[in-house]
């Protein structure tokens, strides 16, 4: 008994520690770094059948799974009993720890008389920028820029995610993508793999070349064959022959493992009429692409599984607009002025009952289209395209709702579980060491209070590569939003970054 | 409905006991047109049915070739890219919009192809892209039309001026600077084509570098080579002649001009370089450089042996080429058959597509407008277009709701959008005005 006594304070002692390290302070080191779960019921991979198994973890990695493990007498033991053990989430693209650009300061100084009234360096030359202007960066790596405290990390972890295929933010060509492994450290301590993918977007620079759609094509187009000419041009050079030595161009260079297929191209294309571009330039180029952050990719099923190409999926879904009260929709349903005297006339007659057709016939495609739209990740995986999930623009609070609507539509929950774990880690190359729960992978875990899609699940603790972090349980008292999430001091943090 | 041997979808049709109007080989009274895998294969009377064939029953109505519009810009994401004097790298061709609600209006004015242009806000601007309106498709590839010959976009005057000269204070801000710019980027083309043979000569020895690869000069030494039709957005006649005087020097002859109000001063000056117009019929005085207009324009330039066609560039004009077509007949007296080239087989000539449309003959793509009352008529109502034998509009099944894509979270439905109303060739144009210019809304 007094055993017990002393080992549950040194528990609670233990466990002040972690949770202090887990926010973040670099002094304390946990007191150990071993663990067994026991009592959890762990679900191994999607589909597989889950098992009443202890756990040892031990140096950031799964030691053992078993029935009978021997416990280390410097292992910290964690009751899990009722509790589900999941791998540990990967997404298949995100900007977490990426910060947001500062907007740039535009000059309101009106054009003198040669045009030239703007800020000095604003824009030297919009016929000709330089490529950081333009969008142009390939070469930008997410070690140099990667802010290994910005809170999308830890707003991330606490939903479950543990790796991520983080790319910069920027326009035509951000930069590459590195896989990142959501804990707490340096940047080159968080780094699991660079170099792993180009991020592309249809986006043009802001008032200069190149600003448009046809623009941004045009000059990917350009990138490419440059890029392949560098080549010949330092081969050449290689040979000894009587040529200029090759200029360091960053841009050109980085490009270079597009050409040479080293590495996919995460495109993102968020609509079915971007997929279709992507898809012919990847027809006429021939590297390899990979669709990123869709949002109609259930109207581009056939395009995707010719083209063979991987998908990623946004995790953001659009509002319902025909659940909103009638008498909101009536006021924002009002195009024009027009409308809105009709609208009000009616009303002074009082005739606002009276249902239009041609109105009900529009909400009706609406309320179909939105449909269509959370069915995205269904129809792909029904069609037996392997998906992941983007986290580019989805807000972190609406994913553990978004799931559970995407799975109301039609994906099954061993799908949408293969898209949080195996099919990221595949897709990413990492399949090895992560994606599921298995003796010698990265203990990267999940543990939740019930099975992760149901409604009143909650994060209890997650684990990224061995390093416990633990989550307050909203009792049944404070759940008011009942959205599923953990409660007390996480409450504050859950804005969108 | 789906062929095997064509890459895009075609159909299977017999158009019956209409009168059908070739365009190019008389008018045939109470005759059939017979359509296999997308191809005119029989014209004549009481040709037998074949088993299974769908059947529209023209009788009493008119049977015409698909309307063409030789300078448009419906179905395309994005008009310019303006952000430099000379933008030949770019091409429309690569924002085909398949969702752009302005390909089913189009046909039902009977309209089956269309020249997608890039805007006029550069001297040289992108490449074009003519499209077939296989409405329905959401694939843009599937809009292009094959085998059609590159085109590309040059624009004169003031519109080059406006968005570079006054806009930011560079070349071209008059019209020398605008001949200026033509003659140093072909200047620029011939020495990087230069460049690129000599490279070709002697690449196999592996011990030359390959020149800088620039797709801009790219294209206009493609331009060079004749490999290019010109497009050229032109209003005033001294800038047409400077426009042949360049051309001539540099040895290039594919010419279309486009607009070209001032075309009926110099008709015979552009018959003998060979140049073609496309026109509008009566549509002017929408600023300085076209207040000296004529509704004879498009007979005149007739006359005098310039393959001439009438445009649209509008999302709105496209719907009624036919009444535009139409004008010629009370501003000039041209006869039916010419008034309908002027919609037809002429803008196909002006595409180099006119070994394959344009009219109606066996062995072309079966692209068909039909008619109630005849075409030139005022009374006239459009009731099927074809496009590769698939009836892409038919009047009696015109859906409420014609869109494809719908936003999910639209506040409203875009029925009326402001823009659809007015022409697009300065679209994207307006970061060009925070230089410091007034938005304007121009015609052209």
């Amino acid at each position: 008994m007094r055993l017990l006594f002393y080992s549950s304070l040194l528990t609670v002692a233990v466990l002040y520690f972690v949770a202090a390290h887990a926010q973040g302070n670099p002094a304390l080191q946990p007191v150990t770094s071993t663990y067994v779960l026991k009592g959890a019921t762990i679900i191994p991979a999607p589909g597989a059948k889950p098992e009443q198994s202890m756990m040892l973890i031990e140096r950031g990695r799964i030691a053992a799974i078993g029935t009978s493990i021997s416990v280390p007498a410097h292992a910290r033991v964690i009751q899990c009993d009722s509790l589900y053990i999941y791998p540990g989430f990967i997404d298949g693209l995100s900007h977490t720890g990426i910060e947001a650009p500062k907007p740039p300061e535009r000059s309101q100084a009106p054009a003198g008389p040669t045009g030239q009234g703007r800020a000095p360096g604003e824009i030297r030359d919009p016929y000709n920028p330089p490529n950081d202007q333009a969008g142009i960066t390939p070469e930008v790596r997410v070690r140099d820029i990667l802010k290994t405290d910005d809170k999308s990390i830890e707003e991330m972890r606490k939903l479950g995610f543990t790796m991520s295929h983080v790319v910069p933010r920027g326009r035509m060509l951000p930069g590459m993508g590195a896989i990142v492994s959501l804990g707490t450290g340096t940047a080159d301590k968080l780094l699991v793999r660079e170099d792993v993918s180009v991020f592309s977007q249809f986006a043009g620079a802001s008032q200069m070349y190149p600003s448009t759609v046809i623009a941004v094509i045009a000059r990917w187009r350009e990138l490419f064959h440059q890029a392949t000419y560098a080549q010949a041009h330092q081969a050449a050079f290689d040979r000894g022959a009587a040529v200029d030595r090759p200029r360091y161009d960053r841009a050109t260079l980085a490009f270079a493992k597009v050409t040479s297929r080293d590495v996919p191209v995460y495109f993102k294309t968020l609509s079915a009429l971007e997929m279709s571009r992507a898809l012919a330039l990847q027809r006429e180029l021939g590297f390899r692409l990979v669709l990123a952050d869709t949002k109609q990719a259930f109207r581009m099923k056939d395009d995707i599984l010719k083209a063979g190409t991987s998908v990623v999926v946004s995790l953001s879904l659009p509002a319902d607009k025909s659940e909103k009260p009638k008498k909101e929709e009536q006021k924002t349903v009002a195009p024009q002025d027009t409308v809105s005297m009709q609208t009000a006339d009616a009303e002074a007659e009082g005739k606002v009952e009276a249902k239009d057709p041609e109105q009900e016939a529009l909400n009706a495609r609406r309320k179909a289209s939105y449909e269509e739209h959370c069915s995205q990740a269904a129809v792909l995986a029904a069609a037996g395209v392997p998906i992941a999930f983007s986290l580019l623009d989805v807000k972190p609070g609406d994913i553990r709702a978004n799931l559970r609507n995407m799975i109301a539509h039609g994906l099954s929950e061993d799908q949408a579980l293969a898209a949080l774990t195996v099919n990221a880690a595949k897709l990413l190359g990492i399949e090895h060491m992560a994606g599921t729960v298995a003796q010698g992978k990265l203990a990267n875990l999940v543990v939740t209070t019930a099975p992760y899609f149901s409604e009143k699940s909650q994060v209890r603790y997650v684990f990224v590569e061995g390093v416990m972090y633990e989550y307050e349980i909203k009792s049944k008292s404070d759940k008011k939003s009942d959205d599923g999430e953990p409660s007390g001091r996480q409450r504050g943090d859950r804005q969108p970054h | 409905m789906h062929s095997a041997a064509s890459a895009q979808p075609s159909g299977n049709l017999l158009v019956r006991n209409g009168t059908v109007m070739t365009v190019t080989k008389g008018t045939m009274e109470q005759t059939d047109v017979l359509i296999e895998k997308g191809k005119i294969t029989r014209i004549g009377k009481n040709i037998q049915t074949p088993a299974g064939i769908e059947v529209i029953d023209a009788t009493g109505l008119y049977v015409m070739p698909g309307i063409i519009d030789a300078h448009s810009h419906i179905a395309i994401s994005t008009v310019n890219e303006a952000s430099r004097p000379v933008t030949a790298d770019v091409h429309v061709g690569d924002a085909i919009d398949p969702y752009d609600v302005s390909i089913y209006r189009a046909l039902a004015g009977g309209v089956t192809i269309s020249h997608a242009m890039h805007g006029s806000a550069n001297v040289i601007g992108g490449e074009c892209q003519t499209i077939k309106h296989r409405w329905g498709i959401y694939n843009p590839e599937a809009y292009k039309m094959e085998g059609a010959p590159r085109t590309i976009k040059f624009a004169l005057g003031e519109n080059p001026m406006r968005v570079h000269g006054e806009g930011r204070g560079i070349q071209p801000r008059t019209r020398m600077g605008v001949e200026q710019v033509l003659r140093s980027a072909f200047a620029e083309a011939k020495q990087y084509k230069q460049k690129w043979a000599e490279y070709e000569k002697r690449k196999q020895s592996g011990l030359v570098a390959p020149p800088s690869y620039n797709l801009r000069l790219q294209t206009l030494a493609d331009v060079l080579d004749g490999k290019v039709l010109i497009h050229c957005h032109s209003y005033r006649a001294d800038e047409i002649l400077m426009l042949m005087d360049v051309l001539r020097d540099f040895g290039i002859k594919n010419l279309c001009l486009q607009h070209v109000n001032e075309g009926f001063k110099i008709a015979p000056e552009i018959a003998a370089f060979g140049a073609t117009a496309s026109v509008f019929a009566d549509w002017w005085a929408y600023k300085f450089e076209v207040y000296y207009s004529t509704a004879y324009n498009a007979a005149i330039l007739t006359r005098n042996g310039v393959v001439t066609s009438i445009n649209s560039d509008s999302g709105e004009l496209i719907r009624h080429l036919y009444h535009e077509a139409a004008k010629s007949q009370k501003y000039g007296g041209l006869t039916d058959d010419e008034a309908l080239a002027l919609i037809t087989i002429n803008p196909a000539l002006q595409l180099g597509i006119a070994h394959r449309t344009g009219s109606i003959e066996t062995g072309k793509d079966a692209d068909i407008a039909i008619f109630k009352n005849h075409p030139l008529s005022i009374y006239t109502i459009p009731q099927y277009t074809i496009v590769d034998g698939i009836v892409r509009f038919d009047m009696q099944k015109d859906p409420a709701d014609i869109r494809l894509n719908i936003d999910p979270e639209e506040e409203f439905p875009a029925f009326f959008e402001f823009w659809e109303t007015h022409d697009r060739c300065m679209q994207d144009t307006e970061f060009a005005e925070f230089f410091g210019h007034h938005h304007h809304h121009h015609h052209e």
